[in-house]
């Protein structure tokens, strides 16, 4: 039996064949898929890079669904090693978009995987300077009003 | 559901007419100022965070800030991290042999296979103004209270550290009061013991309802007494009020039950549970269970559940919260510990049963007293058992065919209790 395959296209208009099974990770696409189907869906903003990385991660994740339980799949313990591995390879600014992707997908594994590797990021950031820094956000505060939250926080023993 | 499909058809419309949208706009600016975390992303972001950086970095910037004081984003926190646990640990600070403090460390319980330096979360020394016996609490909100009887209690958000002083309750003044030589380590040996008075635990949960957090301190009447009553007295405390003030309950429906000493009273389900006792607060074989709900503050006292036998001593009888639910569990004669937990109101199903004779190499050689499982790792499908004050936490399979344990821990870790991560009282 053959799968049901699906196109979606990036914002270059570079055609990607999915799985159906596949992209209906993405609760949009899923939602899409019922509402018109045997169409070509647009992600008009999400680049071919993007897409491509994203259809790698849903085709690692998809649940192979042939009743047969625990066959094909990987085991749970695998399948975080290899979500590890796969955004330690990104650099920030393609994690970023790939977490807008997963966002905007509505992906909720990849929103989870990605969303973590930039918390942690910003927990190994050794001050919020290095913080405002690495994100690009403007300090809004004054010198006497850190100071005042410093202080507030000093726990009392 | 309504407001999900309102979503998707939305981002349905947008995506098949090919409008550029808000988003794409963003997108856009972004790559030219480098990398940013949308607003829409940084809830996501920043609940992820643990809850020592999120204090450090309340000062990145104002909207930063002020989600992360938000409750409504305390209430996420709360929500998004309720499903592991992780270890608050209270002992004696061993390595410096300083008399006067502590070592607080929490560390993670997820997996097997981490380090014990990634098990590490913090670790810090609390300056011991106790004197006697060391107490924690049960966690509730990610908050415990550390206490003995003659200080303040010590509220401690486990996950920062950061803590406060509670006022004393009544069953404290009387300690200050009336020095007891066998509890107190008192210097003067030639004060007189003040004969039935025990170290009666504090039970901490939260009333679902009115989602108030409420100490409860359950003891025997002291001087006991034939004529009143009831034999015990309940103290309640309500935190998070305008006057925080120790109020008396009524436990009158308790008639002449006593309860025990040196058991930690346990909240599950909306109720706390205690183990009766005599009248000089030492198990009985006649044991029963005594239950106050939170909402109602209602006394009753039940049997203790069928799988226990009627003359099982209170001593070998576990009551504890295990991942949510009330679980017993009695130690019986050939050193078997069967333990069972509540599905339904009167239904119980048995999880595991640990031979002592098996661990208790790693429990100091003990064999006699009932172990408490501390958590459930769900990924390894394992449970942790502790005895206080051993050195050691054991790993039990949870499949039935198995009887493999394994150390779980080494290294002195005192007192332990279980808690989620919360950014209560702590901004």
């Amino acid at each position: 039996m053959s799968k049901k395959m699906i196109v979606l296209k990036s914002s270059e208009g570079v055609s990607f064949v999915v799985e159906e099974a596949v992209a209906r990770q993405s609760k949009i696409i899923s939602f899409l898929v019922e509402e018109f189907p045997d169409r070509e869906l647009p992600l008009t903003n999400m680049t071919s890079e993007i897409l491509r990385k994203t259809i790698e991660y849903c085709k690692k994740h998809v649940v192979e669904d042939d009743g047969g339980g625990d066959s094909s799949s990987s085991s749970s313990g695998d399948l975080k090693e290899w979500d590890v591995k796969f955004v330690a390879e990104i650099d920030q600014p393609r994690l970023m978009d790939l977490l807008m992707a997963a966002n905007y997908l509505d992906i909720p594994s990849l929103l989870d995987v990605t969303c973590q590797k930039v918390a942690d990021t910003i927990a190994a950031c050794n001050d919020e300077k290095e913080i405002r820094a690495t994100f690009n956000i403007e300090n809004d505060f004054t010198e006497e009003e850190v100071e005042a939250i410093r202080m507030e926080n000093q726990y009392p023993i | 559901m309504e407001r999900l499909k309102f979503k998707q058809a939305g981002a349905a419309a947008s995506l098949l007419s090919g409008r550029e949208t808000k988003r794409r706009r963003i997108s856009r600016r972004r790559r030219r100022r480098a990398i940013h975390i949308p607003n829409d992303i940084v809830e996501e972001v920043l609940v992820r965070l643990p809850v020592i950086s999120l204090t450090r970095f309340q000062t990145v910037s104002k909207d930063w800030r002020s989600l992360i004081r938000s409750r409504g984003f305390g209430e996420r926190y709360a929500s998004h991290h309720n499903k592991n646990p992780k270890l608050l640990c209270v002992c004696d600070d061993l390595v410096n042999r300083a008399k006067n403090t502590l070592q607080s460390m929490t560390m993670t319980l997820e997996t097997m296979t981490a380090s014990r330096d990634h098990r590490y979360i913090r670790s810090e020394k609390l300056k011991k103004r106790f004197t006697g016996f060391l107490e924690i609490s049960e966690s509730c909100d990610g908050l415990v209270c550390i206490y003995d009887m003659t200080i303040p209690i010590k509220l401690m958000n486990a996950a920062s550290g950061k803590s406060t002083r509670l006022p004393l309750a009544n069953i404290q003044r009387l300690h200050i009061n009336h020095p007891n030589p066998q509890m107190e380590l008192v210097d003067d040996s030639n004060l007189e013991p003040d004969q039935f008075r025990a170290f009666n635990r504090l039970g901490f949960g939260k009333d679902t309802v009115t989602r108030r957090c409420r100490l409860v301190w359950l003891y025997n009447k002291y001087p006991p007494t034939s004529a009143s009553t009831s034999s015990t007295i309940c103290e309640v405390l309500d935190l998070f009020e305008d006057k925080i003030k120790w109020r008396f309950v009524s436990t009158a429906a308790l008639d002449h039950h006593h309860v025990m000493a040196s058991q930690r009273p346990v909240f599950a389900n909306g109720s706390f549970y205690w183990l009766t006792g005599d009248e000089e607060a030492y198990p009985t074989t006649q044991t029963k269970l005594i239950v106050f709900d939170i909402h109602t503050e209602m006394f009753k006292v039940t049997e203790t559940p069928p799988f226990v036998k009627r003359d099982a001593c209170g001593d070998k009888i576990g009551v504890c919260n295990l991942d949510g639910r009330l679980c017993v569990s009695e130690l019986k004669a050939d050193c078997k510990q069967e333990f069972w937990w509540r599905v339904e109101d009167q239904r119980w199903e048995k999880i595991f049963t640990v031979d002592l004779n098996s661990v208790s190499t790693w429990f100091g050689g003990v064999n006699s007293q009932p172990l408490t499982p501390l958590t459930i790792l769900k990924d390894d499908n394992k449970v942790i058992l502790s005895l206080s004050y051993q050195d050691n936490l054991v790993s039990f399979d949870l499949d039935p065919h198995s009887t493999v344990y394994h150390l779980y821990f080494s290294g002195y870790y005192g007192l332990a209790v279980p808690y989620f991560p919360s950014l209560f009282t702590l901004l």
